[in-house]
């Protein structure tokens, strides 16, 4: 019981050499199951474990802590972990096809060894309580990601995975920049302990040095407005079921980090109100999300045109988080986990549906509510969520969102908010209008099997099951909020 | 003073990796930009007249262990970065014929 | 090949050399400067030595790529094997103190610290001979 918090993070790892070894029996895929499973199951019990009894700590090696490495599960890491580990597990059960569709039968442990190191970097970069290990960790999994990008059946994947390497790579060297000047002000690197010296150290200079490097170096990470270029090219070139996972996935963990930095350990200096860069942030913020959804409006790509829709969700997620109000935050953590759900539920649809496909155009959903009336309906569902209707789960986000902006009486923003939120209807709509009123002019068949019915269904399910009932999401996401802002962690 | 000089070496890295357009050129000015940042954990490790940190039997100043520990792992993940970059522009170098980023954008249109 | 009989002469003596050296890097890595990933690099780099100075058609290294990866997961495996080992005896993992025979904390972890550098010597040395096999093998 109490080994739970490590066995997260090695388990996948244990798994890695037995995939490598046993890649002569074709089982990676049954190995992969059988991790994420476990996964899931350890991750729940931890989750659970931490939400009646509080905060678990977990020394590595029996090494108290400011010396040795800790490992930290609160409230915070265990909600990221909850949707690591099921986005993790949804992709895994329905990737077998898709997977062998793309990736070259004799590579095709490579990619489930990559697939797994991810997972272990993703975990590890929520659980660990010790700030260089985080870097550590954010490498594994952006490694293991470049190696998955590059795996894309088109032309572009492999630059696109390359570029993305030297974006990432930048980012995580400016994190490493920053660790380095926040242990040379207070020798240390646990996080716990690094709070306590951060609030009474006296190069205040350094510190700001520090926040902007860690502010550009996990931008990178989390896509954020200016620097979310490689998103783009990633989301659109990469093997869909990647896409799939990263949607839900990658991007959050940089908004993690950003909550863990930011609101967690420098919350005593207040990063975001020093030289008022949270006004900087929000100002630049809505900029982006008014041109993101232009940009996604022109697209015929639906990859790129929901890669460029991630892009602007993201930016309302910094907007509710800088605000730094108790509903601001909760309206962040909420629309982290509403936009992954409804994110992975789209991508998820669209892979499905055109498995061996390169590219995705608009006009190929052409006549699809005629072929797959119920695949038509969650797909529906699925974005009318993305828009932000009533009844489903990307509502509630918004609704906490707009709520939070007025609170702070920042009348400019809501309004850009608002009006955003309008022309996503622009571009939902030109997906709904493919779907139900153009007929089918290529007659292609669209390639779908029973058993994959059941993760979309469930997906769609889940979305209105949270956009109705949300004493889970919200209640969380509050008390988390209240946490962070009257210090009670 | 050396803090100026790491600096220096931080922007020239940053700045090849921004202008080269040659994929080779920009993982050497990535290994620049990394080797940096390197140098400035060791510097920060170093006390005036510290020897190395190895047990022995007297007692003297020694330098600060931990950030050799962390740069190894930095190089190690640096060393791991350098390989796959270099093994995407093989695979690059195959399909496009050319390993100049201009060229192989203008393939894209 | 014949005109380079100076480096042919150079890397024989120096070969097992190096050899040794990462031996005694891996090994005595507990007390000096030293331990898994340096003696991994030293001793793949003996390796790759090898195969640059003197491999021709029959001589190229003839470790197949195959077995190159079983070492690599063996070490990686090792490592993780080690740390679980610590959880079976009630400590936390990596806690090597329950390696021990006899015991005696210090001692075990020392015995934990010897396995998980081999682990780690294993797979770095590992990496970098394939590394090296693979970029050798795609010449353009």
């Amino acid at each position: 019981m109490s080994q739970i918090p490590v066995l997260i993070i090695i388990l996948p790892l244990l798994f890695v050499p037995i995939v490598i070894l046993m890649r002569m029996f074709k089982v990676s895929y049954l190995i992969v199951v059988l991790s994420s499973v476990l996964n899931f199951i350890l991750i729940t019990i931890l989750t659970l474990d931490v939400f009646t009894n509080g905060a678990v700590f977990y020394e590595l090696g029996g090494w108290p802590a400011p010396i040795g490495i800790r490992l930290n599960a609160d409230m915070l890491s265990c909600l990221f972990l909850m949707l690591i580990g099921f986005m993790n597990l949804v992709c895994v059960i329905s990737c077998k096809e898709i997977v062998e569709k793309t990736v070259s039968s004799s590579k095709v442990y490579l990619f489930y060894t990559a697939w797994l190191l991810c997972n272990t970097g993703f975990t590890g970069i929520i659980l660990t309580d010790d700030i260089f290990n985080m870097f550590v960790f954010l490498e594994i999994s952006s490694l293991s990601s470049y190696f998955l990008i590059s795996q894309g059946n088109q032309k572009k994947s492999t630059f696109a995975a390359l570029q993305y390497l030297f974006i990432g790579s930048i980012g995580a060297i400016f994190v490493l920049f920053a660790i380095g000047l926040l242990y040379m002000i207070t020798g240390t690197l646990n996080m716990q302990d690094l709070t306590k010296q951060l609030a009474v150290v006296e190069e205040k200079q350094i510190v700001l040095f520090a926040i902007v490097f860690l502010l550009v170096g996990v931008g990178v990470k989390s896509a954020l407005f200016p620097l979310h270029g490689w998103l783009i090219k990633t989301y659109a070139y990469s093997p869909s079921i990647v896409t799939t996972y990263f949607s839900g996935t990658s991007t959050k963990i940089g908004i993690y980090i950003f909550f863990r930095v930011f609101l967690d350990i420098l919350n005593d200096i207040g990063p975001l109100t020093l030289f008022s860069l949270s006004d900087i942030l929000i100002a630049l913020s809505s900029i982006g999300v008014v041109l993101i959804t232009y940009y996604a409006i022109k697209q015929t790509d639906i990859k790129k045109m929901l890669a460029y829709s991630s892009v602007g969700q993201l930016s309302y997620i910094f907007i509710a988080m800088i605000l730094y109000i108790p509903d601001g935050i909760t309206a962040s953590l909420v629309h982290v986990i509403n936009h992954s759900i409804i994110k992975t539920s789209l991508f998820l649809t669209l892979t499905l549906l055109f498995i061996s496909k390169k590219e995705v155009l608009l006009t190929d959903l052409a006549g699809l509510s005629t072929k797959q009336p119920i695949i038509t309906s969650c797909f529906l569902v699925m974005s009318l969520a993305l828009v932000g209707l009533p009844l489903t789960a990307g509502f509630i986000s918004k609704w906490y969102l707009i709520l939070s902006l007025i609170q702070s009486k920042y009348w400019m923003f809501t309004s850009i908010v608002v009006l955003t939120s309008f022309m996503t209807l622009f571009y939902v709509w030109k997906m709904i209008d493919q779907v139900y009123f153009k007929e089918n002019s290529n007659g292609e068949m669209f390639e779908l099997k029973k058993h994959q019915f059941i993760p979309i269904a469930f997906l769609t399910l889940l979305i209105i099951y949270l956009g109705v009932e949300t004493s889970l999401t919200v209640g969380v996401s509050q008390s988390i909020a209240y946490d962070i802002i009257y210090g009670v962690i | 003073m050396i803090y100026a000089l790491n600096m220096i070496l931080f922007t020239l890295g940053l700045v090849i990796m921004i202008r080269e357009s040659n994929l080779v050129k920009k993982v050497i000015g990535l290994n620049i930009f990394q080797s940096s940042i390197f140098i400035f954990f060791i510097l920060l490790s170093k006390l005036n007249d510290s020897l190395p940190p190895i047990l022995e039997d007297y007692s003297y100043d020694y330098s600060n262990p931990l950030p050799h520990v962390l740069i190894l792992t930095a190089i190690v993940v640096s060393i791991s970065t350098t390989s796959l970059a270099l093994a995407l522009i093989l695979k690059i170098k195959k399909q496009f014929n050319t390993i100049d980023e201009d060229e192989i954008s203008k393939d894209d249109q | 090949m014949d005109d380079n009989v100076v480096i042919k002469i150079i890397s024989t003596l120096m070969i097992p050399l190096i050899l040794i050296f990462g031996l005694y890097v891996q090994f005595h890595g507990e007390y000096s400067a030293g331990g898994g990933f340096q003696a991994g690099v030293i001793l793949a780099a003996s390796f790759i030595l090898y195969d640059l100075v003197f491999s021709n058609e029959n001589t190229s290294l003839k470790l197949n790529t195959e077995i190159i990866l079983n070492f690599i997961a063996a070490g990686v495996a090792l490592y993780v094997l080690v740390g679980i080992f610590g959880l079976l005896y009630g400590g936390n993992f990596l806690d090597y103190s329950s390696l021990s025979l006899s015991n005696d904390a210090s001692s075990g972890q020392k015995i934990g610290i010897f396995l998980v550098e081999i682990g780690v010597g294993l797979t770095v040395s590992g990496v970098m001979v394939l590394i090296y096999k693979m970029f050798n093998k795609s010449k353009a």
